[in-house]
C-alpha cells in the first residue's frame, strides 16, 4: 500500500488541479517556498501522481516570454489528491466532534 | 530583466544537477525567474523576491542530485571519506585550518552586518511595529529630528500610533569630587518605555507622570551596564539618590541588561533622565522653539495597523506643521519602518556591507581555490586507487560523489574549527572596526545558520573542480594515468587554479594597497584649515552646572589668555564645536531687515582669533576680532 500523502503534498495536489501550474503559480497559490514545491514535484511526478509538460514553443514566443512547464494530476493524482481530503475532512470532523463535546 | 544575481544563483544551483536533466532545468527556472520579474514589474502582491525564489534552486539541484541515493551508500562514502583523510593528517590539518579562515572571516562579517542592519536593538517588544519618524525639506532632503512644538502637533496629530516618543542623546556628569564621570544618555519622554515595551530589571521605568513639569522631576534609570559598573549592581541603589550634574536625581530603576534604545550605531546610553529635565540653552527653554530640533522621534503602530495607513496620517500632520511656523513651508514629514538604523544609515551600511562582504567572499574564494588545488594534487597521487576502483566497478558519479563526500567532510571540520572565532566575534570585532556598536554583534541563530551555510558552500565550491575532474575520464584512461606522470585535464586544471588564485591574491593586495593610498590621501588632504601644530582641548562647563553665564565667560576668557601666553603657543581660541570631529548645529538665519526670508544655517560658536589660530583665510572682512567680552 503506498505511503499516504503529506500536508505540503495534498496542498500542491491541490493547487495544481485546476487544471494545471507552473511553479510560480504553485509558489502564490500555496504560500509554500521554492526549495519546497519543486522537490516535491519531483517525488509526486516520481510516484506518477502528476505529469509535465512543456508549453507549446509558439505561445511562449508570441507572449515574448521563455516556454514554460506546466503540471497536471494523473489520474492515480487525482484519486491521491480525493482520498488525501477525505482524510483530512475526517480528522477535522473529528476534532470539531471532539471540541463540541469537550466545551458541552 | 531578471536580476542577474539570481539567473547567476540557478546558474551555480544548476552544476549540481545530473547533466543529463540539466538543459530542461535550466529551461524550467529561466522561465519562472521570467515569469516571477513579469508578475513583480505588473505589480503583483504576495510575491517572494528573485532572490529568494532562485535559492529554491539549490533545493531543487540538491533533490536531483541525490534522488536514488541510500543512506547506505551515503554511510560507505562518509567512512571511505574520513578514513582517507585521517591518513594524510598534513593535508587535512592545512586545508582545515586554510579553509577555516575564509569561513571565519565570512561569518564574523555576517556577524557584523547582522548586528548593524538586520537586528533590531534588544529588549524591545515587537520592533518590526516600531517606526521612526524625521523631518526633511522638499528643497533640502534630509533625515533629521524635530523641535519640542513640532513633536507636540505630531503627537497630537498622527494617527495609526498606539504612541509616539521622543529622546534625546545628551552628556551627564555623575557623581561629585574625583568620583565625577561623565557619560553619555537620552533626555526621554514619560512614554519612552510605555512605546518601546520595554519591562525594568529593577525598581521603575519613567512614566508620562515622571515627564509633565519642566525642572520638575529630577528622577533617572540607570542602564544594567552602568548599575552593575559603578553601583555593583546592589538592588539598594533603587530608591537612593545620586549626583547628576550639580542637583540630586533619585534613581527610580535600572533598565534590562542589553537594552541600549532604538539605535544600533553611536555610544550606547547609561541612563536616562525625563526631558522635563532638559537645562536649556543660553537661558531660554527648548520647549518653545520652533526653530530648534532636537528631538528624535519613534513611535509605535496602533494594533491592526500599518505602516502605509501611518504614512497617510502623516500628510495632515505635515499640513498643520508647514501652517505653523514660516520655515516650515515645505517641511516633509518621512517615515522609515523599523529600528536600529535611520535611512541615511542604512544606504551608508549597506555599502559598507557590500565592500566587506566582496573582501571576505574574495577571501573564501581564494582559500577554496588553494584547498581544490590540494585536492587536485594530491588526486595525483592516488591515481591508481581510483584506476583500480574504476576497473572494481565504481561509476564515475560514483566516484565524484566521493570526492565531494571529502570536501563536505573537510569544509565541516573546518567550520567547527571556525566556530569559536566566530563566537568571540563580539569582542574582537569592536577593536577591528572602532565605530560606536551600540547594538549586539554577538552571533545569533542567523549568524549561526550563515555559518553553515558558508561551510557547506565552502565544501561544494571545492569539492567541486576535483570530482568534476575525476567524473570525465573513463576506466582505461584512469588506469593509464596511473603509471604515467599526470594526466593533461588535471595538470591543465591545477594551471588554471593557481592562476586563478594569483589572479584573486593580486586583487587583494592591489585592493589593499588602493586603500592604503587612501588613507594617505585622506592624510595630506587640505581640510580647508592648517591642522599643523593644533592642539586641542575639551571642556563643558554646563555640565558642572557651577557656572552661569558670567562667570563661565570670565572662566572662557582666562583660559584663553593663559593659553596664549604659554612660550610656543602662537594664538589660542575658543569653540564650541571642533572642525571635522565636532559635530555641527543649525540655526534659523534671517537677513537683517528682512521678515520674509528665513532659512536653516550650519553654525558654530567661536571665539577671538578662530580664523587666526585654525589658518583659515577670510575672503573678507578683518582676519582677527576680538569677539569674546
Amino acid at each position: 500500500m503506498p505511503r499516504p500523502l503529506g500536508n505540503t503534498s495534498l496542498q500542491i495536489l491541490g493547487a495544481i488541479r485546476h487544471p494545471q501550474a507552473y511553479g510560480l503559480e504553485l509558489v502564490t497559490r500555496t504560500g509554500l517556498p521554492s526549495g519546497t514545491i519543486y522537490p516535491t514535484l519531483g517525488r509526486l511526478k516520481k510516484r506518477g501522481l502528476i505529469r509535465a509538460r512543456w508549453e507549446d514553443q509558439r505561445v511562449a514566443e508570441r507572449e515574448g516570454r521563455p516556454r514554460r512547464r506546466y503540471y497536471e494530476l494523473t489520474e492515480d493524482g487525482a484519486l491521491a489528491l480525493a482520498t488525501g481530503a477525505s482524510r483530512v475532512a475526517d480528522l477535522a470532523a473529528d476534532l470539531q466532534a471532539e471540541s463540541v463535546g469537550g466545551a458541552g | 530583466m531578471t536580476s542577474p544575481t539570481a539567473r547567476a544563483l540557478v546558474w551555480a544551483a544548476g552544476l549540481l544537477v545530473p547533466r543529463v536533466t540539466r538543459p530542461e532545468w535550466k529551461e524550467e527556472w529561466d522561465g519562472e525567474l521570467a515569469a516571477l520579474e513579469e508578475a513583480r514589474a505588473g505589480g503583483a502582491l504576495g510575491l517572494p523576491s528573485p532572490m529568494g525564489y532562485a535559492f529554491g534552486a539549490f533545493a531543487h539541484a540538491l533533490w536531483m542530485r541525490t534522488e536514488g541515493w541510500t543512506v547506505d551508500s551515503m554511510f560507505q562514502d562518509i567512512k571511505y571519506s574520513t578514513r582517507v583523510l585521517r591518513k594524510s593528517p598534513g593535508f587535512t590539518l592545512v586545508a582545515t585550518l586554510t579553509l577555516a579562515l575564509g569561513i571565519g572571516a565570512n561569518a564574523s562579517i555576517f556577524s557584523l552586518v547582522n548586528g548593524v542592519m538586520f537586528r533590531a536593538p534588544d529588549q524591545i517588544l515587537e520592533p518590526g511595529r516600531l517606526v521612526q519618524i524625521a523631518r526633511s525639506y522638499e528643497s533640502a532632503p534630509r533625515w533629521d529630528n524635530f523641535s519640542w512644538p513640532a513633536m507636540r502637533m505630531i503627537q497630537a496629530e498622527a494617527g495609526a500610533f498606539s504612541g509616539i516618543a521622543g529622546f534625546s542623546r545628551e552628556q551627564f556628569i555623575l557623581g561629585r569630587g574625583t568620583d565625577t564621570e561623565q557619560v553619555v544618555g537620552q533626555l526621554v519622554t514619560g512614554n519612552y518605555f510605555e512605546v518601546l515595551g520595554v519591562r525594568a530589571s529593577i525598581g521603575r521605568l519613567l512614566q508620562p507622570t515622571d515627564d509633565m513639569t519642566p525642572g520638575g522631576h529630577p528622577v533617572v534609570v540607570l542602564s544594567h551596564e552602568l548599575w552593575h559598573r559603578r553601583y555593583s549592581g546592589d538592588p539598594s541603589v533603587v530608591g537612593s539618590t545620586i549626583a547628576v550634574g550639580t542637583a540630586p536625581y533619585e534613581v527610580l530603576g535600572v533598565a534590562p541588561e542589553g537594552f541600549v534604545g532604538v539605535e544600533n550605531l553611536g555610544a550606547a546610553p547609561s541612563m536616562w533622565v525625563p526631558v522635563a529635565q532638559h537645562p536649556g540653552w543660553f537661558g531660554m527653554s527648548p520647549f518653545d522653539q520652533w526653530g530648534w530640533s532636537w528631538v528624535n522621534l519613534v513611535g509605535r503602530l496602533d494594533e491592526g495597523a500599518t505602516f502605509q495607513e501611518a504614512r497617510a496620517s502623516m500628510d495632515v500632520v505635515q499640513f498643520r506643521l508647514r501652517e505653523a511656523y514660516p520655515a516650515n513651508e515645505d517641511i516633509e514629514v518621512l517615515l522609515a519602518e523599523g529600528i536600529g538604523l535611520d535611512p541615511e544609515e542604512r544606504t551608508e551600511a549597506k555599502q559598507m556591507a557590500f565592500i566587506l562582504t566582496l573582501i571576505v567572499g574574495v577571501v573564501l574564494l581564494l582559500t577554496c581555490t588553494n584547498v581544490a588545488n590540494l585536492f587536485l594534487a594530491r588526486a595525483t597521487a592516488r591515481r591508481g586507487e581510483v584506476g583500480v576502483r574504476m576497473a572494481l566497478g565504481a561509476g564515475r558519479g560514483r566516484l565524484a560523489r566521493q570526492t565531494l563526500t571529502e570536501s563536505l567532510i573537510l569544509a565541516l571540520l573546518a567550520t567547527t574549527v571556525a566556530a569559536p572565532i566566530v563566537l568571540s566575534a563580539e569582542t574582537f570585532l569592536p577593536l577591528i572596526f572602532p565605530f560606536g556598536l551600540t547594538g549586539s554583534v554577538a552571533p545569533d541563530a542567523r549568524v549561526l545558520g550563515f555559518l553553515v551555510s558558508v561551510g557547506i558552500a565552502a565544501g561544494l565550491l571545492l569539492g567541486a573542480v576535483p570530482a568534476w575532474a575525476s567524473s570525465r575520464r573513463g576506466v582505461t584512461e584512469a588506469l593509464r594515468d596511473a603509471k604515467s606522470t599526470g594526466g593533461r585535464t588535471k595538470t591543465r586544471l591545477q594551471d588554471f587554479l593557481v592562476i586563478s588564485q594569483l589572479g584573486l591574491s593580486l586583487g587583494l593586495v592591489a585592493g589593499a594597497a588602493l586603500l592604503g593610498r587612501s588613507v594617505m590621501n585622506a592624510r595630506s588632504a587640505q581640510p580647508g584649515f592648517d591642522p599643523t601644530g593644533l592642539v586641542v582641548g575639551y571642556m563643558d562647563l554646563d555640565l558642572t552646572g557651577r557656572y552661569d553665564e558670567e562667570a563661565g565667560l570670565d572662566l572662557w576668557n582666562r583660559l584663553v589668555t593663559s593659553a596664549a601666553r604659554i612660550p610656543g603657543v602662537q594664538s589660542a581660541t575658543l569653540a564650541n564645536q571642533t572642525p571635522i570631529v565636532g559635530g555641527h548645529s543649525r540655526r534659523t538665519v534671517r537677513p537683517a531687515g528682512r521678515n520674509d526670508v528665513e532659512f536653516e544655517a550650519e553654525s558654530i560658536v567661536v571665539g577671538g582669533d578662530y580664523f587666526q589660530t585654525l589658518g583659515i583665510p577670510l575672503l573678507r572682512g578683518p582676519s582677527t576680532r576680538r569677539c569674546v567680552r
